[in-house]
């Protein structure tokens, strides 16, 4: 029977490796996009223009990443740190508010759970351009156009719906039995939520935290409508700076690189959470 | 102790309940003065705005008329024309000598007079330029009159602009609000009761918990859906957006000026919506189900791979946006030099009334299949590896094997994505705003660019939020939709 079973092994060795193959195959063309902004943003003017276009540039330049703060162009250190005051600020207040929420629903049988859960899953559908017109004539009426926290508020409109369904899934999976011991041993119901339940849900808490702050990193049209130029995120900074400068492609992919960055970092350390978060998220709701 | 744990509630509350009434008395105060420094400075941006609209008002106007004047002389022209080719082939067949120039001088006759009378259409166009020009000549006066307005309006509020002095009023005011609030339920949860009254009752505080989240949901998106509601049945625009006793409802006037003016813009772009969506999910769905496949084996590089395809999605769409955009492009674009190798000729594509769409379309598939591909292999990790051994046993494979078990078994799973996905590319804003901005001739005009343009761009506010109401209720339909079906799958 031995030989037989040898076969059968090298079998599956070459059906693996036809799928690694595949795998790589379409991971290549997936990823060629990335891989040619990252050069393009390398390479000079002349180069980019050139027919045919090559595929790695002759000379690797740094220039377009040096332009991004000497502000030759479009400033994109400020952007950056707008984003960072945006998107972290916008962060804070998702989860902060998402958290209890997700415990309420997950936890208590209150009147018109449903219904709240329902209108949740809802707003997390709205597209943000279907607020823009009345969160702009609102936030005029409250002197909360061209600040940062109009824009924050507005951004937390994608956040918390959705921090609120994927982290109420994650309560739910936590065993009822693990605070029900903690408030038996005089914890009340504040201090159990807060040193028994958000300890044991933390993994979720990050994927919140994680999506929360790339929709706020990601937002182009609050940022674009409702702050003045100075005060604009790198996404609709640069948008209303290229309108310009349409043909600089080596300055505007260095500058796509620089605003990718800090979603790839984050990326790179949580993917696992992440895919578990978007499927919690979308699937289970 | 007890005693002075409620004197100091009741002391923090009524604190609170002074910084409310002041707020109150100041705000009050600071309104009727007309002191605001935002007041100020929006009544004369729009004044300069309405001013602007005048202008534009005046520019397309003038150019009505001096088309009208060019048509109709165009038409005198004609007419007389015909008419003297008419008189002459008429007078041909009278003097025709033979039969041949007699049925030559007819047919001249007969085609002149059918062109004659083809004319009277183009009186009829002459006619509703007449009318269209009535139009802009009133709208124009409504500018005008608007216009004056805001000069009233600017006269009233007697701001000076140099003093910085009222804002700070205005925040001290807002400031006084917050606290006062603040204040009121922070001395509620300090009398002695209060708590324990509340920890009795399970109800109470998981309403507690829920109130924070679903108050800020309640103000900064239940109220601006209703709110946009509302404003699509009134006749808001630039000039009187700050104005709002010159606002008034008009029913349902905007929803029928938008699919029986502006050239079908709105029809044109639900149709470019619906190919935008489908095209965008037939190819996301059946690629994505294609990779789930794939990637639900185990193989050397398997985890890898399926992680890094991850990125298109989390990319911010802005930037994805421009790296296509430049993809696309004539100059250097990829895309075009990668054609050429099989002699195709370059193509313009985001220039291009019949390539635009499908270059967006391309863009929005590299975005959405990473998320198909996720929760359809979500779903087949679902399934039981024992129901293909068992389906082997009975020599299902193959094409089979997919049909039979793997599709059957994970529906709801390919229902959650469909629905979705049809959820997240109607909705799709910044990619096209980035890539095409709509153009060229609105070919890739979808629902959310042009509620945009309406409202951003022409500051037809109404009318923007009556194209929003549109998209929402759709949007709507679509939500009830999935939540029935993840009701059926008992998952909430």
């Amino acid at each position: 029977m031995k030989p037989n079973r040898s076969i059968r092994l090298s079998r599956e060795m070459r059906r693996e490796l036809w799928m690694s193959l595949l795998g790589i195959m379409v991971g290549i063309i997936f990823l060629f996009p990335l891989y040619w902004m990252i050069v393009t943003s390398l390479k000079t003017q002349v180069e980019i223009f050139q027919v045919p276009t090559p595929l790695w540039p002759s000379e690797v330049h740094f220039e377009s990443y040096a332009d991004q703060f000497n502000g030759k162009y479009y400033n994109t250190l400020n952007g950056f740190k707008n984003s960072v005051i945006i998107a972290f600020s916008s962060m804070m207040l998702s989860t902060v508010l998402a958290i209890p929420a997700a415990y309420g629903l997950a936890r208590y049988r209150i009147r018109g759970r449903r219904a709240i859960i329902i209108t949740f899953l809802i707003t997390q559908m709205m597209p943000s351009s279907l607020l823009l017109i009345p969160l702009f004539v609102q936030f005029k009426n409250m002197n909360l156009l061209n600040t940062y926290l109009g824009v924050i508020i507005a951004d937390s409109t994608i956040g918390i719906p959705f921090s609120v369904i994927i982290l109420r899934t994650y309560f739910v999976s936590i065993p009822k039995e693990l605070e029900e011991a903690a408030q038996i041993d005089g914890c009340g119901y504040l201090s159990a939520f807060i040193r028994i339940m958000l300890p044991v849900a933390f993994p979720g808490v990050v994927v919140a935290m994680v999506f929360s702050l790339m929709f706020a990193w990601g937002d182009l049209v609050f940022g674009l409508n409702m702050l003045p130029d100075v005060m604009r995120p790198v996404t609709s900074g640069m948008y209303n700076y290229i309108q310009q400068y349409e043909t600089v492609w080596n300055f505007i992919m260095a500058f796509g690189v620089i605003a990718i960055s800090p979603v790839l970092i984050i990326f790179i350390f949580m993917q696992r959470y992440i895919v578990s978060g978007l499927t919690n998220g979308a699937v289970k709701a | 102790m007890k005693k002075f744990q409620s004197f100091l509630a009741i002391l923090v509350c009524l604190a609170g309940l002074v910084c409310l009434t002041c707020s109150y008395y100041a705000g009050s105060i600071l309104h009727s003065v007309g002191l605001s420094r935002s007041d100020w400075e929006s009544a004369l941006s729009s004044r300069v705005t309405a001013v602007d609209k005048v202008r534009k008002m005046v520019s397309s106007l003038q150019g009505a008329l001096s088309k009208f004047e060019e048509d109709d002389a165009a038409w005198v022209q004609r007419v007389s024309d015909l008419g003297a080719s008419a008189a002459e082939a008429y007078e041909s067949i009278a003097i025709g000598s033979d039969a041949a120039a007699w049925d030559d001088g007819y047919t001249r006759w007969s085609d002149a007079v059918a062109e004659l009378n083809a004319s009277d259409a183009a009186q009829d166009s002459l006619k509703k330029s007449v009318k269209n020009i009535n139009r802009q000549v009133k709208s124009t006066a409504d500018a005008f009159r608007a216009w004056e307005e805001t000069a009233g309006s600017l006269a009233e509020l007697h701001f000076d602009p140099d003093h910085s002095f009222q804002a700070s009023c205005i925040r001290f005011m807002q400031l006084l609000l917050y606290a006062g609030i603040v204040l009121v339920v922070a001395g509620v949860f300090l009398y002695p009761g209060v708590r324990a009254a509340i920890a009795r009752s399970r109800q109470t505080v998981g309403y507690l918990f829920v109130a924070p989240a679903l108050v800020f949901l309640l103000l900064f998106v239940a109220y601006p859906i209703v709110y946009n509601v509302v404003l699509s049945f009134k006749d808001v625009d630039i000039t009187n957006i700050n104005f709002s006793e010159n606002q008034h409802f008009i029913g349902l006037a905007n929803y029928r000026s938008l699919f029986t003016d502006g050239d079908g813009q709105m029809l044109g772009s639900i149709k470019n919506t619906l190919v935008f969506t489908v095209g965008s999910i037939f190819f996301q769905f059946t690629i994505g189900f294609l990779l789930a496949l794939l990637f639900r084996n185990k193989f050397p590089l398997c985890g890898f791979i399926r992680g890094a395809i991850m990125i298109s999605w989390l990319i911010p769409v802005t930037v994805s946006g421009l790296l296509f955009k430049f993809m696309f492009g004539m100059n250097g674009g990829i895309i075009n030099q990668f054609l050429g190798v099989f002699g195709i000729k370059p193509i313009e594509w985001l220039y291009s009334v019949d390539f635009a769409m499908p270059a967006v379309i391309v863009a929005n598939i590299w975005i959405g299949i990473p998320f198909n591909m996720v929760l359809l292999l979500t779903g087949l990790t679902t399934i039981p590896p024992e129901i293909y051994e068992s389906a082997e046993i009975d020599g299902a494979r193959g094409f089979r094997r997919l049909f039979s078990i793997t599709i059957p078994m994970i529906k709801p799973a390919i229902m959650s994505v469909l629905t979705l996905g049809f959820v997240y590319t109607f909705k799709v804003f910044d990619l096209v705003k980035v890539m095409t901005s709509g153009g060229p001739v609105n070919r890739t005009q979808l629902v959310s660019i042009f509620a945009y343009k309406l409202a951003f761009e022409k500051y037809e506010y109404s009318m923007g939020a009556a194209a929003a109401t549109i998209m929402f209720i759709i949007l709507l339909i679509e939500g009830l939709f999935y939540i029935k079906a993840i009701k059926e799958d008992e998952v909430m």
